[in-house]
């Protein structure tokens, strides 16, 4: 069953043209990544399913309902989304931060309830921030922001998450921490990853975009090759099935490193 | 777990020391009186209480019931609707320097209000014609200066701060235009009044309308604490969370004029209080709007009754003007938070 269809997802800011003719479908226990470049437009495909942004031309569908169509409310109760922007110019602790996550749930003056304090701390658990739960959020360190933004993300139960390079400036034990905990979840999910490597390691099926469009979608070892590594990032690497874990692994090499007789 | 319990318990004791200190606060001033004088003024005005006391002098009686009573009350209520006007306002622009005065807002209230008091302009909305112009304009102020400072979804604090003394000064030369022709047409109501604030034109008919509105204003915002408090988390993450970003600042918009225009209608613009009171309120019970709308309203009233007890006694008999008092603890406590803003850091990649 498809969860997220994208259809022919056009978007320009302003005059500048950033995506043309995007397709692309989420089937339900996916973990979808999409690859590309700085630019390529990642998280504008992801803004404008999340509704940050407004088609220009195309249509998205949930669960094959036209998204424009559906109340916020709705969407916020079959899809979490962690953007990129973690301000909080104000005092929260981290329990009121993923109690955020129950808002789609809560009528006018509703108080909390039993099974909301359980999404609440279930979520917390799932992402190992529990024992932060009376911490200022703003005074936590980059990869623990995350994590609770992650929680609040879970705390909102649904079985779809939209992540946008949700690992960015992380530490590789974080990285690996969140990704584990999005894989044991069992959630859909649609993320833009800017690490190959983790895209290889999780994902299910992987969105190469380049140059404002699709070049190509398919199971990772299938993405990740090294001739098109090369011409969509422009570096040259080596790729392997990693005995190691089993999964693709590629390997950079920087044109300060010169080896003699290793293929590209 | 135990804590909303402690929160509880804290709201009532406050609420308990602000009226004992609104009771004690109502003797203080030029001419002083017992505690025990104003209590004989208020049993003189209770069925069956009158006959336990000795009936109060007319001087007193009139000082008291007449002049003093309805004062601590118009503070108790200008307060609390300050207080809860720059919670909303905060939340809107998500930044702890908002406030009605430093926007802007209360210098375009005063502004309609003062051309409604000399040329009659929007008298056709009768008996609230004063108390709506002030309204409009506040809503002007604040439609302006949020859509000065709103770009790509986001607040640019130096945008907004800056729309905002644009807007101030163009609305006090409108004031001050006023006033100077038309010196006639002002009587309580003079310039000082509009630009420095005074609750020294309290009456009991005057309490009503301030008083009805904050309590509207207040729970509307309250129904709406979860709203607010995901706004805080930016306009992107509102949405994502089934949140309807537009209607919630355009209500949040609309109840802070209301908040300020009625104040202001009636004291004139009393600063800072929209910034101090919300501020401490989050230093006492950290963001959560739920907590944060009724300690603001709360302190707010305690925090002008005491600044128009001190504005009633610094000088005596002379009186300063209470916006003047608030002023001064306010300018450098706004220097403050502005030099120390916290997680303002914001990190975007595309």
């Amino acid at each position: 069953m498809d969860r997220i269809v994208v259809e022919r997802l056009s978007y320009s800011y302003g005059a500048r043209r950033v995506l043309e003719d995007i397709s692309l479908r989420v089937r339900a226990g996916a973990f979808v990544g999409i690859i590309g470049p700085n630019g390529s437009g990642k998280s504008t495909i992801l803004k404008n399913i999340y509704g940050a942004l407004t088609p220009g031309r195309g249509k998205i569908l949930l669960d094959g309902d036209d998204i424009r169509t559906l109340r916020r409310r709705t969407v916020a109760q079959k899809m979490a989304v962690v953007g990129q922007e973690n301000t909080v110019p104000f005092r929260f602790t981290v329990r009121e931060i993923v109690s955020m996550g129950r808002t789609p749930y809560k009528r006018l003056l509703e108080p909390d309830t039993p099974e909301d304090a359980r999404a609440v701390d279930e979520a917390m658990e799932a992402l190992g921030v529990a024992e932060l739960a009376q911490r200022d959020f703003s005074q936590l360190s980059g990869g623990e922001k995350q994590r609770v933004l992650i929680a609040r993300a879970f705390a909102q139960q649904t079985d779809l998450l939209i992540l946008d390079e949700p690992t960015n400036h992380l530490d590789i034990s974080f990285q690996l921490q969140i990704f584990e905990a999005l894989a044991a979840s069992g959630k859909t999910v649609l993320a833009a990853i800017h690490d190959l490597n983790l895209a290889a390691l999780f994902c299910t099926e992987i969105y190469v975009l380049d140059d404002q469009s699709i070049l190509a979608h398919g199971p990772p070892e299938d993405m990740l090759t090294s001739e098109r590594i090369r011409a969509v990032f422009h570096v040259v690497c080596n790729v392997s099935i990693s005995p190691f874990t089993g999964k693709t692994s590629i390997l950079y090499r920087p044109n300060t490193i010169q080896t003699e007789g290793t293929s590209p | 777990m135990k804590q909303p319990m402690s929160y509880k318990k804290w709201m009532l004791a406050g609420a308990l020391l602000a009226l004992i200190g609104a009771f004690f606060a109502t003797g203080l001033g030029a001419m002083s009186f017992s505690p025990g004088t104003v209590l004989r003024v208020v049993f003189s005005r209770i069925p069956f209480a009158r006959e336990l006391a000795q009936e109060p002098s007319r001087l007193e009686f009139n000082m008291i019931w007449k002049l003093r009573i309805p004062r601590v009350l118009l503070g108790l209520i200008i307060g609390s609707a300050l207080g809860i006007c720059g919670v909303a306002m905060q939340a809107l622009v998500r930044n702890k320097l908002a406030d009605p005065f430093i926007l802007g807002v209360s210098s375009g209230a005063s502004a309609t209000a003062s051309l409604f008091m000399v040329f009659g302009v929007f008298s056709f909305f009768g008996r609230y014609a004063l108390s709506l112009s002030a309204f409009l304009g506040a809503l002007f102020s604040i439609v302006f200066v949020f859509a000065m400072a709103h770009v790509n979804g986001r607040i640019s604090i130096t945008r907004m701060l800056l729309s905002g003394v644009a807007v101030a000064m163009i609305m006090d030369a409108v004031t001050s235009f006023v006033a100077v022709s038309a010196p006639n047409a002002f009587s309580v109501y003079n310039v000082s009044f509009w630009l420095s604030g005074s609750l020294a034109g309290a009456k009991w008919e005057t309490l009503a309308l301030p008083g009805a509105v904050m309590l509207l204003c207040g729970t509307c915002l309250m129904a709406q604490h979860r709203a607010l408090d995901v706004l805080v988390m930016g306009e992107e993450a509102a949405g994502s969370l089934g949140v309807s970003v537009r209607s919630t600042q355009q209500a949040l918009m609309l109840l802070s004029s209301l908040l300020a225009g009625v104040a202001i209608s009636v004291s004139g613009s009393v600063g800072f209080i929209g910034m101090i009171v919300p501020h401490l309120s989050r230093i006492l019970a950290g963001s959560s709007h739920k907590r944060v709308l009724p300690l603001s309203a709360l302190l707010g009233g305690i925090l002008v009754v005491w600044a128009d007890v001190a504005a009633r006694m610094i000088a005596a008999p002379e009186e300063i003007p209470v916006g003047l008092l608030t002023a001064l603890i306010g300018a450098p406590f706004f220097l403050v938070i502005l030099k120390k803003r916290p997680g303002e850091r914001t990190c975007l990649n595309g």
